[in-house]
């Protein structure tokens, strides 16, 4: 029985093989890795992987750690059914609707 | 049939249950540790963060997909089935799978026949079926409509509610939230998702220190921790302008001064003038070979279980590895619980701490490195680890320790999602955990800075700065450099 895998992102189930196997392909960005293998893109949207993802990437290219970037993390940051979101009566935003582009 | 027992059904079999307990603990305690099954590889997964954040105990609950089963309670004659059950993933599909992965090279699904176009489509209609999770009920073909689902009575029908402005809202009631909310200005809006002020620790260190024996007076470390929250929770008490709102957590940050609130199926927003981020930290596994294995559970996973759910654990042969706090209180707690020890420290541990274990008679083994742990049947876990130092290159001798569950307790990693969607600048920080936001800068009168340029006040307190520095991960997978 060989051994099993490393796992860094386990909702889309990215080994660290794979995390590394695309860097060698050139994605040298936290934002193009996370496109390419999937990390960070599931159901936990990143909070298991992208913290550990970001200080693998660091090593991989040799740089300070604060030079990483993170990837763009919209709201919200887990996700909703429609239907918890249909029953959510949202505030009206004071007087400017309709202005917003 | 006595009220504290509910029956739920679960793929054709009737379970009995204790009343209270969440759906993914209620299966465990029926032996059932396989929840689900990883998307690519078919892998078992079973309950791991144990609130609501991960993938691996997402289940199929009275045909509605995708139920968070670890944050869910069990209710009489709830139908639950994993997502894949009966599909690509049955036992022997994954054995074939298992031998043959060599000829499967990492990442082959998105790399094989990408030319021409025709067998790139073909091999994608071909392999698609075979991941995610399952489909649907109420039919064979894939693009049949499906019957319609009517969500539990109950859950979303509540009005939801905009809470209104706060002066101060403090998003996390550990130790270090509460002691800002104590000296907050304003209507103060506390919000945690536990049900009760007091943290990730709190019922688990209370719980010890109601014990005859007197585990808690062993460790000082622990002792002081509780010490520290009690504070904290007397001074909240003290303000009578306060409002806790329990079992509820920050989902959204939107620019300003937005959040977006959760509780159960329950959506609220609030604004805020000051935000007091006090989230703390998320459990860290670490990378290892079957970091994955069903039944390996973080520190804070733990505690929730424990204290939360009552997770049984009598009997059960557990392994604690890593360092800090938190490794003596899993330790403690567990034992307290009735579980049979196996312990491995990875740092110095603290001379006082090792000690009371020893006085304790919990066995200690020292100077192993986590190497790789995986699974004989379902519950049965095999941690393998090398002995002396992992620098040396030299291929260490072996040593396999069983266990029923294994805790593994390394530093945690920062909440950061809510202040970077609000606009803040983050630091990767490995020896704080990860993400860290910056500490304030005064630490005696109370948090001064911003990290929000402009707009209202974001400051971050406690666990959310980062994890202690310098403690060492009890694992860690080789990192090649190309």
């Amino acid at each position: 029985m060989s051994k099993p895998k490393v796992f860094l992102c386990r909702c889309e189930d990215v080994t660290l093989q794979e995390f590394q196997d695309a860097y060698v392909e050139g994605f040298t960005e936290l934002e193009s890795l996370k496109r390419y293998t999937g990390v960070g893109t599931g159901f936990c949207q990143g909070k298991s992987c992208l913290s550990e993802a970001a200080e693998l990437l660091a090593t991989l290219r040799d740089i300070p750690p604060a030079e990483v970037r993170l990837t763009n993390i919209r709201p919200p940051a887990e996700p909703l059914t429609f239907a918890q979101l249909a029953a959510l009566d949202v505030p009206d935003p004071a007087g400017d609707s309709g202005s917003d582009s | 049939m006595p009220s504290d027992k509910v029956r739920i059904r679960f793929e054709g079999n009737t379970l009995e249950c204790r009343s209270g307990t969440s759906v993914a603990v209620a299966l465990w305690e029926n032996g059932i540790r396989h929840l689900s099954h990883s998307p690519k590889y078919g892998r078992p997964r079973g309950l791991t963060c144990a609130r609501g954040h991960c993938t691996a105990c997402l289940m199929r609950v009275d045909r509605i997909p995708n139920v968070r089963t670890c944050e869910l309670p069990v209710r009489e004659g709830m139908e639950v089935g994993r997502q894949d059950a009966g599909a690509f993933y049955a036992a022997p599909m994954q054995k074939i799978l298992a031998a043959g992965s060599a000829f499967f090279p990492v990442g082959f699904y998105y790399k094989w026949f990408t030319r021409p176009p025709f067998l790139s489509r073909l091999f994608l209609d071909g392999i698609r079926p075979m991941t995610g999770v399952g489909r649907l009920p109420g039919g064979g073909s894939r693009f049949k409509a499906l019957p319609p689902v009517s969500a539990p009575s109950g859950t979303v029908n509540t009005p939801a509610s905009d809470l209104g402005r706060f002066d101060t809202v403090v998003v996390g009631a550990g130790p270090s939230g509460l002691k800002a909310a104590a000296t907050a200005d304003g209507r103060v809006l506390v919000l945690d998702d536990h049900e009760l002020p007091g943290g990730q620790r709190h019922g688990v260190l209370r719980g010890l220190a109601d014990q005859p024996d007197g585990h808690l007076d062993r460790f000082p470390v622990l002792k002081s921790s509780l010490e520290r929250i009690e504070k904290a929770q007397n001074l909240m008490i003290a303000r009578d302008d306060l409002t806790f709102l329990g079992g509820t957590r920050a989902i959204a940050g939107y620019h300003p001064d937005g959040l977006l609130l959760r509780r159960g199926d329950h959506l609220q927003t609030v604004q805020f003038d000051n935000l007091v981020w006090a989230a703390g930290a998320l459990d860290t596994l670490g990378l290892f070979a079957g970091n994955d294995t069903p039944g390996i559970l973080g520190p804070r996973a733990l505690y929730r279980l424990l204290f939360r759910d009552g997770l049984r654990v009598r009997g059960l042969q557990a392994l604690v590895i890593g360092d800090g706090p938190d490794f003596w209180l899993s330790a403690a707690a567990l034992d307290a619980a009735g579980a049979r020890l196996s312990l491995v420290p990875t740092g110095d541990g603290g001379a006082k701490e090792i000690s009371a274990a020893v006085d304790l008679k919990w066995p200690l083994n020292t100077g192993l490195k986590l190497d790789e742990i995986s699974e004989r049947g379902e519950g049965h876990l095999t941690a393998s680890f090398v002995q002396g130092t992992p620098s040396s290159g030299e291929a260490g001798t072996r040593l396999s320790l069983e266990a029923d569950l294994a805790v593994i307790c390394g530093r945690g990693k920062p909440a950061y999602d809510i202040p970077y969607q609000l606009g803040a600048n983050l630091a990767l920080q490995p020896d704080l955990g990860g993400f860290a936001l910056p500490l304030p800068d005064d630490s005696g009168s109370g948090p001064a800075t911003s990290l929000l340029p402009g707009g209202p006040r974001l400051v971050a307190v406690g666990e959310a700065c980062g994890d202690l520095p310098g403690r060492h991960h009890p694992s860690g997978a080789e990192v090649k450099k190309p």
